[in-house]
């Protein structure tokens, strides 16, 4: 290797460690940028659409957005009261419930200690209830925090949308300025990776959306048959944390484990959700993944979890769902630039 | 109307790989289309390389260049605008066999394989069109060779 290789390498190390550095130092304002560039990317094939019917970015771009606001305002004409009622009647039902999961959880350990004495020497149950009293007073007593996050996050949801808008108008014009400046010999190169990865990622996005969509729309049909209250909320849950694999499903049957059992105080609720989730997930697995092809990222299961592990731990929810597609554009540019060196 | 567009359009309208093909679908095609501006004497793609992209000629011409048994590489043709070559890697990704250079400064369009596919896929009916232009390109290539052979022999 000849001195300026190793100074063109060591060069371009510093490059990237002080990208990866600034990059990490503003995380915290980070996560608008991110789902912006999530939703332009989301979005641009329908941009890309009226472009190819022969009308200007712009203009294209103002039509997806008058759609989106149409469709925006009619959901929330249509599922926002239903929304709203459930949360206030989960607010108002509240105290109900607490009382109520005091009385379960007394009876059950009336039932517990009589059949097993030991239980009640040791004391286990009276510490774990005054435990969770313990946690719940700490937790309520910081419901303000919450909410005032929860403001902070609508902020964001504002800002969204604008960002977005520029990234959808900009973003096309900012790849081609990026293809035009790379050197020609490598042109083809810079083309396998970005049609590659754009295969990847767009079929990988495209097809959790589509997907958690119609476990959300299962969810809540299942949920509405058994009874359980909060039917929407918790589908609407349910189909978003699909979004994350393996682990998703789970987290989205929690809640209505726990609703479920609040309301009919009994452990065939439980059976019963957990069957509904699971005939849900078989759905999902055998009927509309072969159909829409989205989980086509040939990863191994154990890099996928690692990938959600580690995305949870460097940035939290966000880090979870856009783990996996980082991991597929790393292995389509090692595949590229390893695996087809012929083509360098 | 975009004017860029239409451009566009009415170029790919005289393209024979294309031929054939209504506005609408040639409309679909600019969308899979990269454009780049090659300063002259930049390689363009290398014998041997593993090719996985067409090129259209929008704008300037390219010179085909063949090495062969170790002598220095000769320029066996030359393509103006509206030519193409490399049609083989949307078929199969096997080596190049050519090197190009433009020699003057040149504007290609790139069509690459896996856009490629991925168009036929959601459109099958253009797909089958531009597929059938490519086999008569290459059919004709063939028959020129042959009567080259021919009368070599």
């Amino acid at each position: 290797m000849t001195n300026i290789k190793i100074y063109k390498t060591i060069g371009l190390l510093l490059v990237i460690g002080i990208i990866v550095w600034f990059v990490y130092a503003i995380n915290s304002i980070l996560m608008p940028f991110v789902l912006s560039a999530v939703l332009a990317y989301l979005l641009s094939p329908l941009v890309n659409f009226f472009e190819t019917k022969g009308l200007k970015r712009i203009v294209s771009a103002l039509i997806l957005y008058s759609i989106f606001l149409i469709v925006f305002i009619g959901s929330c004409i249509i599922l926002i009261p239903q929304i709203f009622k459930e949360v206030s009647i989960l607010s108002n039902n509240l105290p109900e419930y607490t009382s109520s999961i005091k009385g379960s959880i007394y009876s059950m350990q009336q039932t517990l200690e009589a059949k097993y004495p030991i239980i009640k020497q040791k004391g286990i149950f009276d510490s774990t209830i005054k435990n969770t009293e313990q946690f719940l007073n700490t937790e309520t007593s910081r419901i303000p925090e919450y909410l005032a996050a929860v403001f902070s996050m609508l902020s964001i949801f504002v800002l969204i949308p604008f960002i977005t808008f520029f990234f959808l108008l900009e973003g096309k014009a900012g790849i081609d300025f990026v293809f035009q400046k790379i050197p020609p010999r490598y042109t083809e190169t810079i083309l396998s990776l970005i049609c590659e990865i754009d295969e990847v990622l767009g079929n990988f996005f495209r097809g959790q959306f589509i997907e958690s969509s119609c476990v959300g729309v299962l969810s809540i049909i299942g949920l509405l048959i058994l009874g359980v209250d909060y039917a929407v909320l918790i589908g609407i849950v349910a189909g978003m944390a699909n979004m994350i694999p393996y682990l998703g499903p789970f987290a989205g049957a929690i809640p209505a484990l726990i609703i479920g059992f609040i309301k009919f105080q009994n452990i065939s609720i439980l059976i019963k959700v957990v069957a509904m989730f699971s005939i849900v997930q078989f759905i999902d697995n055998n009927l509309i993944q072969p159909i829409i092809l989205s989980k086509g990222v040939n990863l191994h299961p154990v890099t996928v979890i690692f990938a959600i592990m580690a995305g949870a731990q460097v940035a939290g929810v966000i880090g979870m769902f856009l783990s996996v597609p980082i991991v597929c554009i790393i292995k389509a540019t090692f595949m590229i630039l390893i695996h087809r060196k012929d083509l360098i | 109307m975009d004017k860029e567009f239409t451009e566009k359009v009415n170029f790919l309208k005289n393209i024979p790989i294309f031929e054939g093909l209504s506005n609408s679908a040639l409309g679909k095609i600019t969308g899979i289309i990269y454009s780049k501006k090659y300063p002259a004497d930049e390689l363009i793609f290398e014998e041997g390389k593993v090719g996985k992209a067409l090129f259209i000629i929008y704008d300037g011409e390219v010179a085909i260049t063949k090495a062969s048994n170790g002598a220095e590489a000769k320029v066996i043709a030359t393509h103006q605008k509206g030519a193409f070559f490399g049609e083989m890697a949307l078929l199969e990704e096997l080596p190049r066999s050519a090197t190009t250079k433009p020699p003057t400064e040149t504007t290609l369009f790139l069509i690459y394989k896996v856009k490629f596919d991925w168009f036929i896929e959601k459109d099958p009916r253009v797909g089958l069109k531009i597929i059938h232009n490519i086999a008569k390109v290459l059919s004709a290539r063939l028959r020129e060779t042959s009567n080259f052979f021919s009368k070599t022999l």
